[in-house]
């Protein structure tokens, strides 16, 4: 002991304490209880292992189920895309037209434009096509899809023709109900002479008139051209 | 046994180990809390049970003054150490492990204690029993009550050292804190005592 030697408090300290203690009489089945108590712990301790490799398991069975659903459905498409015979109808084919996404033609669809011509020439159709944002002014040039049969982006500098010479695939009202002189039109021809009937070639410095409200019309005098 | 073991001690014998020890100088005898090496963990609470199941309880009883809440902190610390007795490096430190697991258990009940009569009704106090009329009884009643007014630290370095007999670093190793920190809580809780007995008489 490093402590000094105990006063009197100290003694009456350590007799009051034992006097105390002695009183107490521990219940007799104190080791039955801690044993029950560890074989719960124990059992707890198995459980929770139990559950955890429930849990585990459960993870992995919807992780394995997920990546199927994710995978599935690609293959489904992909094979009726090589098919393109049971996705002729459906509506996922409009809604990919439609998007603002360009992409390229699939030339592994020979049937397709049959499909989609009598869709094509509407307007909410058009307009997405030939220009990619609406905010193109008549600085900006119509960058025509190359999926569009209507649409040729062939347009030369100072050179425009109004061409009425559509593919048999559009339809003439489309054509008819906008000004020839300022359509930039579709599938345009070089070699071909200009055939304006009902008005002038615009040039490049003629400003638009009031059909510049088109995105078509406002393309028309841009004077950088693009093959 | 443990090369620190004090000279008053007499050292048991090996395979005389006492089924049931009754007297309190058990709580801090360091050779009955050695553990043969390849016991298992029944094994060894079967053993420190039977040894110091008893004194434990009555230490617990003198931290948190009430019997059922002892037993339970000392069963508590029992499970613990099954639990823990792979991790337990030096099985000769079963007891201290028992000890400071005790004090620690004690210190939780007691902050719960306070916080439940925080908020619980107060109710009427402790009428003193028949058998309190001795003078002896008033004495022990006075110093039970005095320690119990003690600041929780200070009551169980006087505990661990007038109950347990225990040596400075013992304390300070069951209570978690320093040689220099056992002084003070010990000088400070003789003094309060002391001012409380004094008052007392």
């Amino acid at each position: 002991m490093t402590f000094p030697p105990d006063d009197e408090y100290g003694e009456l300290l350590r007799r009051a304490l034992r006097a105390e203690a002695d009183s107490v009489v521990p219940s007799p089945d104190g080791l039955e209880i801690i044993r029950g108590r560890i074989e719960q712990r124990g059992l707890r301790g198995l459980r929770h292992l139990l559950w955890r490799r429930v849990g585990a398991a459960a993870a992995g069975a919807v992780l394995v189920a997920g990546a199927v659903v994710m995978i599935v459905p690609g293959l489904r498409d992909q094979v009726a895309q090589s098919t393109g015979i049971s996705n002729a109808g459906d509506e996922r084919e409009d809604n990919r037209d439609t998007s603002s996404v360009i992409r390229p033609p699939n030339p592994a669809e020979p049937s397709r434009p049959v499909v989609i011509v009598p869709v094509t020439p509407s307007p909410s159709r058009e307009r997405p096509s030939p220009t990619p944002t609406p905010k193109t002014e008549a600085t900006t040039r119509p960058s025509p899809s190359p999926s569009d049969p209507c649409v040729t982006p062939t347009p030369e500098a100072g050179v425009i023709e109004p061409d009425t010479a559509l593919p048999p695939t559009c339809s003439p009202t489309s054509v008819t109900q906008e000004t020839p002189v300022t359509t930039p039109s579709a599938s345009r021809r070089p070699s071909s002479p200009p055939r304006t009937t009902s008005a002038p070639p615009v040039t490049p410095s003629t400003p638009p008139p009031a059909e510049a409200a088109t995105p078509e019309a406002a393309a028309a005098p841009s004077p950088s051209p693009s093959p | 046994m443990p090369p620190h073991d004090s000279e008053e001690r007499k050292p048991p014998e090996d395979d005389e180990r006492p089924i049931d020890v009754t007297t309190e100088t058990l709580v801090a005898d360091r050779s009955l809390g050695t553990v043969p090496v390849g016991w298992d963990a029944d094994m060894a609470v079967t053993a420190l049970y039977s040894a110091h199941y008893r004194s434990l309880v009555r230490l617990a009883v003198l931290l948190v003054r009430d019997v059922a809440s002892a037993e339970e902190v000392v069963q508590d610390a029992f499970v613990a150490l099954h639990g823990a007795w792979r991790r337990l490096r030096d099985t000769d430190k079963a007891l201290a492990y028992l000890r400071q697991s005790v004090v620690n258990r004690s210190r939780s009940v007691l902050r719960h204690r306070a916080v439940v009569e925080k908020y619980a009704p107060k109710g009427l106090p402790d009428a003193p029993s028949a058998e309190n009329g001795a003078i002896g009884e008033l004495e022990r009643s006075a110093v039970i009550e005095a320690l119990r007014g003690l600041p929780t630290r200070q009551r169980e370095a006087l505990v661990l050292r007038y109950y347990g007999d225990l040596s400075e670093a013992e304390i300070a190793h069951a209570m978690g804190i320093s040689k220099g920190a056992v002084k003070s809580h010990t000088a400070r809780g003789m003094a309060a005592l002391r001012m409380a007995l004094e008052q007392f008489s």
